[in-house]
């Protein structure tokens, strides 16, 4: 199980909840939650993320790899981004 | 007053109004662009000629220069690819439909003819929309000039398609007083076009969004099915037909009619803004 209380995953959270969650005031975002479908993201907003991502820790994402699999809650995205740190 | 551009569906909209109202009381508003081609502004004449009615032509180049539209495109193209220069054509595309979540990717021809594609970040995306969308609301904003001036109505173009999915700019291409084909699949707006006796040219002419400067269809930027089979498609999702069942009338895979489904839900749900009137906020609440 990808440990989202690491730093990947804190800093991930930070930047979600810092440009995406004050539209969603009442929202406690959970580890496995569906970015998507809860209407915290958007496709746009969802491109954003995956931008972030590169910039922040150095990673190219390729076309295929822009999924929900990858990306689509915080637990996916941290795990994403340490599996391709580690490699 | 209509907006002409030489397709099918102005051609429609202004077809009907001269009907109903008679031709010398329907003004053909023509707005030739740099990006649009010759031939629309062609056929945006010959319609005009058809129909007998009233036509005017109101070029938009130097005023969307002037307000900076294709200094603020340039400058977003040049986000993606730093090499560009103004005169290259481009084109934005969105992703294929895989169910998964839509991006798109700027396409550049450079001089020698060859082109190249890179996705688009979200920040030059929306300069680059925000700077094409001038050209609509530049087009509206003269268009609501004319009629103010002559006391007419503002007759607007979009079909379905447009209409259902948010295909359309707010406060540009959506903004009008009367949506005749509002509620006409693409198809019935083609057939329409021929019961009219529309020319030739405009009754069989496939749409193109007249936006960036390499020919772009509907299709590839917003939609991800030509237009036939987006009638199809989103009749059969209010409809209720399985996906397996549509599936070969679409000519696709049920897979990517479920996908297809999903789709025109998540654009109803996404462009719902466009449609709706401001929020009032009451001070007593």
């Amino acid at each position: 199980m990808t440990d989202v209380a690491g730093d990947v995953g804190r800093e991930l959270r930070s930047f979600i909840e810092e440009n995406y969650l004050y539209l969603h005031p009442d929202v406690e975002l959970g580890e496995d939650d569906d970015l998507l479908g809860l209407g915290i993201l958007d496709s746009l907003a969802f491109i954003e993320l995956v931008e972030e991502i590169q910039s922040r820790y150095g990673i190219a994402v390729q076309d295929i790899e822009i999924t929900e699999e990858n990306f689509g809650s915080l637990r996916a995205m941290t795990r994403f981004v340490e599996s391709r740190r580690a490699s | 007053m209509v907006a002409v551009s030489g397709g099918v569906d102005s051609g429609v909209v202004a077809a009907l109004c001269a009907r109903a109202l008679g031709p010398k009381r329907v003004l053909c508003l023509r707005m030739p662009e740099r990006d649009a081609g010759d031939e629309s502004s062609r056929l945006a004449l010959e319609l005009a000629r058809a129909l007998g009615a009233p036509t005017v032509e109101e070029p938009i180049t130097d005023v969307l220069a002037a307000l900076g539209c294709y200094r603020r495109r340039d400058e977003a193209i040049r986000e993606v690819f730093p090499e560009y220069e103004p005169g290259w054509r481009h084109k934005l595309v969105r992703s294929e439909p895989t169910g998964g979540v839509i991006f798109f990717a700027l396409v550049v021809e450079r001089p020698d003819g060859t082109q190249e594609r890179r996705r688009m970040p979200p920040d030059a995306y929306r300069a680059l929309i925000s700077a094409t969308n001038m050209k609509q609301r530049v087009r509206k904003l003269l268009e609501y000039t004319w009629a103010d001036r002559l006391g007419y109505a503002v007759v607007g173009t979009a079909n379905l398609l447009e209409h259902d999915q948010g295909f359309f700019v707010k406060g540009g291409d959506g903004l009008a007083d009367v949506k005749p084909i509002a509620r006409l699949y693409k198809s019935e707006v083609y057939a329409l076009a021929r019961a009219l006796g529309l020319p030739d040219a405009i009754a069989g002419r496939a749409p193109t969004t007249e936006t960036f400067s390499l020919p772009q269809g509907q299709d590839e930027f917003y939609f991800g099915h030509p237009p036939e089979r987006m009638d199809l498609l989103i009749h059969g999702r209010d409809s209720g037909v399985p996906a397996a069942e549509l599936a070969a009338s679409a000519g696709i895979g049920a897979e990517d009619v479920e996908i297809a489904y999903g789709e025109i839900d998540r654009r109803r749900v996404a462009t719902e803004y466009l449609h709706a009137p401001p929020v009032i906020l009451d001070p007593g609440a």
